[in-house]
């Protein structure tokens, strides 16, 4: 853990140095982009550079384009100047928040989701890459077009790979890909017109927010974000549920008016937030984790103080019964809360990060407790448990890769959560009307999935499992001969979260690197 | 252009004037840039050519003399033809061209009287701002045109073509989605083997991963598919998953296809004894030896990593198999016994590259 | 609540059969999370089996025969036509993993 911490930190220093201060901007994005692209991408009638000018993406996209254009066709262009386009396509050429909605994981680097794109763009796009990626775009049916014949002039066994090669894969792409894309993901949309009209709120301001740490837990702080250029600057506090206090500090980057990218310092440890704010700017919610192993990471959540009551959640979330413990509301403007629910209860102390309470709910409380405070409500937002009916293990298939021992890949742990739940009124476990407890601890271990990973002793070699964080640090890359084939420390097992009486499964996969490890996959 | 082994091998070796000395060899390449001729039976390399070329990928066809390896390179756009006593370049064609960018996927054959080499190359049109992709289209070079061979013949061809093999008949066959007959001559295209339009109502249609020359050694053009198998038309249940094989003898130019295994492990390239076809051997990380006769798996060994390329002698008692690493595994085709590896001197990956067998002598 | 999708035994009849929930005895049929690949020829995260021991083993033998034909270009830098010398100075894989980058510049970040 001592190794990964020291990591975090170095590779997160030159995280920060990366958000380098923009001077000027807006009007001067239009020059820039004539200065670095019209070379190549010849102004049509309108003006507008070619191939540009009919696409709208994500910053992550934009950057990724460059990127494309300086790795694979020699663009030469200064870091900052980079920095800069990314900030004005990404302004003008955005995606409406609306549009970013339910493929939101890729930006903020989930490590365990499971797709279900339909067919044809499952198996035509997703079997390579993620869903994600083709949604986050919006083109018009000309750039839909293109977009094949870049596919296929640069990487050409596209048609002969598995999924590929069993189809007519130009003839489908053509005649039915790109029109389902040019209808699904079209360049002009309503949401992103009326967005680019709407007002943009401020980042600016106090900031009251909710996460998890990988290691620590759940914690809530607040965050000052001021400055009057990009990339803000972003400083606070933050208090784990056991009472450590650590101090944040940071640069901010916000595009498209809502896109939020900050790397922050958390006691040492660089963390990046991948947020989205609200469209009316009062709150701001995705996902913060380690910026050396975006694998570890889990959701946040920050209101925005100045605007009334509000609640971005309950530390600690999840309250085993008969114990006596504060219960911090974190939010804004929270000056007389009340409880309801498993448990009835009203006052509460004001503090600088909503307010406080003292709860000892008696032995033999089950339920969950919402919260209200003026016009803010959370609702069920702390549950009360004297017993668990069963426990799921999340993400339910976690993938690991085996790094480091000298390669440039570093070793990409995975994370489990286990999850508590009551049956329900019916009684019976596993079924729809079981009520979610939340996150509740456990012991965890691993064992072989199945027969084969038994006899290659997958658990001897794959990894560590962390038996109080349920964190998976997998083994080291590389052949290792002492395992048949010369294989990797690769490994198929099964996580075993267990609290008391009752446990739960996942399955993990501990492959092996990515060599190619873009912001969106 | 040649080291020191090289010259010596040649003048040692006199691949043809030397008749009466039969015997195997096998020709691969490996990274960075090294041709190999190797005496299967002594396990030693007797010809070493430094390369002056990018070797990716490394699909050889061997000219039916057995001098001359081309060999699809400088990823994936070029043929060289590399003269194997002098380790000389003695032909080679670029095949992209001002703005057209051509790769050959693994389609590289040469006609049974030397005088051709073939080639499906796949055209993009690389423009400032965007790429435009053309139709493939079978290449027809001259084998004497030297150094900057430019094809004498093009003809339009399908999509996703890999690998290919001539006939006696003068016929070409390509895998694509159909197992095709090409007249290198006139262009005109058939279907030899259905793969895409097979009619097997109760089947998934067949994948076949084909980047390994197959089968030159028993003389035929052959190439292993996999199929869902179900228990009616209605393709509602599944049955099996299943290996098949299909050949076109490159002699006769007849054809066959037919199943032979269940789906239990992953095979990359497959070969049959050339003395008694009912033997297929097939590799990946396991070797397994198949009857196609009685379709029972005779016998299956893990092997100490995979392979992605198998060979044979001609006389059926050793298995080659190859590309991946940097060694070469010699089986007992009996028994399947490791008997023996061969190491390139360059400790270079032979990749995607492939490997020969031919034989010297009679 | 099944995730399954097409491996390389594919094929659109295949799909059909899982829409149909009839695929419980195929073997080639697995779950990836997004941005892992799903060309299961043999897979570069799982193989067709849904596990990791039929994959190329190990991955360093494979490794080369995956960036040379650009086979998982989004996992693995293709050398055909993006990053053409990517492995130009490790000619063994096995031994030169180590010297292999990854290459998604590290001075790009939004």
């Amino acid at each position: 853990m001592i190794e990964r911490l020291r990591k975090g930190h170095a590779a997160g220093l030159a995280g920060l140095l990366l958000l380098t201060p923009i001077p000027g901007l807006a009007q001067d994005g239009a020059t820039l982009l004539e200065e670095n692209c019209a070379g190549c991408h010849a102004p049509g009638e309108n003006g507008a550079l070619s191939r540009i000018a009919g696409q709208r993406k994500s910053p992550e996209g934009w950057l990724m384009t460059i990127v494309r254009m300086r790795l694979f066709h020699g663009m030469e262009i200064d870091n900052d100047v980079q920095s800069q386009l990314v900030h004005y396509l990404a302004d003008t050429q955005g995606l409406a928040p609306s549009e970013t909605e339910g493929y939101r994981y890729i930006l903020e680097r989930e490590p365990a989701v499971v797709e279900e794109i339909d067919a044809p763009l499952g198996e035509m796009c997703s079997r390579c890459h993620s869903g994600a990626r083709v949604a986050l775009q919006r083109r018009t049916q000309d750039e839909w077009d293109l977009h094949i014949d870049f596919h296929v002039g640069q990487w050409p066994t596209l048609e002969y790979q598995a999924l590929g090669r069993d189809r007519e894969w130009l003839k489908i792409a053509r005649e039915e890909v790109v029109p389902m894309l040019a209808e699904k993901y079209p360049f002009e949309t309503e949401a992103w017109s009326t967005w680019q009209s709407a007002e943009k709120s401020d980042a600016n301001g106090t900031w009251v927010f909710t996460t998890r740490l990988p290691s620590k837990g759940e914690a809530y702080g607040t965050l000052e974000v001021s400055g009057e250029t990009q990339p803000y600057t972003v400083a606070g506090t933050l208090k784990t549920a056991n009472g450590d206090e650590f101090a944040v500090s940071g640069k901010l980057n916000v595009y498209t008016g809502y896109e939020w990218r900050a790397n922050i310092e958390i006691g040492g440890t660089t963390y990046r937030q991948v947020l989205a704010m609200s469209e009316d700017g009062s709150t701001v919610s995705g996902r913060q984790f380690l910026h050396a192993e975006d694998s570890l990471g889990a959701a946040f959540k920050a209101v925005k103080a100045g605007d009334g009551p509000a609640i971005a959640g309950v530390v600690p979330s999840t309250l085993a019964a008969g114990e006596a413990t504060t219960v911090q509301i974190v939010g804004t403007d929270l000056s007389s809360i009340d409880l309801s629910g498993a448990v009835v209860a009203s006052g509460g102390t004001a503090n600088a990060y909503g307010a406080a309470i003292e709860l000892s709910p008696d032995a033999g409380t089950d339920g969950t407790v919402s919260i209200a405070a003026g016009d803010a409500s959370d609702k069920d937002g702390l549950a009360v448990y004297s017993h668990i009916d069963s426990l799921k293990v999340e993400p339910e298939f976690g993938v690991a890769r085996v790094g480091g021992g000298g390669g440039s890949a570093g070793k990409v742990p995975a994370r489990f959560d286990a999850v508590g739940y009551w049956n329900g009124p019916d009684g019976q476990a596993g079924t729809e009307d079981d009520v979610r407890i939340g996150i509740i601890p456990a012991t965890w271990s691993v064992a072989a999935f199945n027969e084969e990973a038994e006899v290659l002793k997958d658990v001897e070699h794959a990894g560590e499992m962390d038996t109080s964080l349920g964190i998976f640090m997998p083994a080291v890359a590389g052949p290792n001969p002492e395992r048949p084939f010369s294989t990797n420390n690769a490994g198929n097992l099964k996580v075993v979260a267990t609290n008391g009486d009752v446990s739960g499964e996942g399955q993990l996969i501990v492959t092996v690197q990515r060599w190619n490890d873009p912001p969106i996959r | 252009m040649r080291n020191l082994i090289a010259a010596t091998a040649a003048v040692c070796l006199g691949l043809s004037a030397l008749p009466a000395l039969a015997k195997d060899l096998i020709v691969t390449v490996a990274k960075p840039d090294r041709l190999y001729v190797i005496d299967a039976k002594a396990r030693t390399v007797e010809t070493d050519c430094k390369l002056d070329f990018n070797l990716i990928p490394g699909v050889i066809a061997m000219s039916p003399d057995n001098r001359i390896a081309y060999i699809l390179a400088g990823r994936w756009e070029n043929v060289y033809g590399v003269d194997l006593e002098t380790c000389e370049t003695v032909f080679s064609a670029h095949q992209s061209d001002g703005d057209i960018r051509r790769k050959t996927i693994a389609s590289l054959a040469v006609s049974k009287d030397g005088k051709e080499v073939y080639t499906v190359r796949n055209p993009v049109r690389i423009l400032a701002d965007r790429y435009e992709v053309l139709e493939p289209e079978l290449a027809v070079y001259d084998t004497s045109a030297g150094l900057k061979a430019e094809p004498v013949r093009t003809f339009p061809a399908p999509r996703r073509m890999t690998v290919m093999a001539t006939g006696r008949n003068g016929m070409l066959y390509a895998a694509g989605h159909e197992i095709y007959a090409i007249d290198p001559k006139t262009g005109e295209t058939t279907i030899k083997i259905a793969n895409k339009s097979w009619d097997r109502p109760t089947y998934s249609g067949p994948d076949v991963l084909a980047f390994w020359p197959i089968g030159t050694q028993a003389d035929e053009f052959m190439l292993l598919y996999s199929a869902a198998v179900f228990t009616d038309e209605s393709q509602s249940e599944l049955a099996d998953f299943i290996w098949g094989y299909e050949s076109v003898d490159l002699t006769t130019g007849e054809s066959e296809i037919e199943d032979f295994a269940s789906f239990e492990v992953i095979m990359f390239s497959a070969i049959r004894d050339p003395n008694d076809k009912s033997k297929l051997y097939g590799v990946y990380t396991q070797l397994s030896k198949h009857d196609l006769e009685t379709k029972e798996l005779v016998k299956r060994v893990d092997l100490p990593h995979t392979y992605y390329c198998i060979n044979i002698s001609s006389d059926g008692k050793e298995i080659y198999v190859g590309g991946t690493n940097d060694d070469i595994g010699v089986y007992d085709a009996e028994t399947l016994e490791r008997i023996g590896e061969i190491l390139l001197p360059s400790g270079g990956d032979m990749a995607a590259g492939t490997m020969h067998v031919i034989s010297t002598g009679s | 609540m099944r995730h399954l999708k097409p491996l390389n035994q594919k094929a659109d009849k295949v799909v059909k059969a899982v829409e149909t929930d009839n695929m419980d005895e195929v073997r080639a049929m697995q779950t990836v999370v997004a941005g892992c690949a799903s060309t299961l020829d043999p897979g570069w995260e799982v193989d067709p089996f849904g596990g990791v021991a039929a994959l190329c083993q190990p991955m360093e033998a494979d490794l080369y025969g995956c960036s040379d034909p650009c086979w998982w270009p989004a996992q693995v830098p293709d050398t055909i036509n993006s990053y053409k010398d990517w492995n130009a100075d490790a000619d063994n894989a096995g031994k030169d993993w180590r010297s292999l980058g990854t290459v998604f510049p590290s001075d790009s970040e939004t």
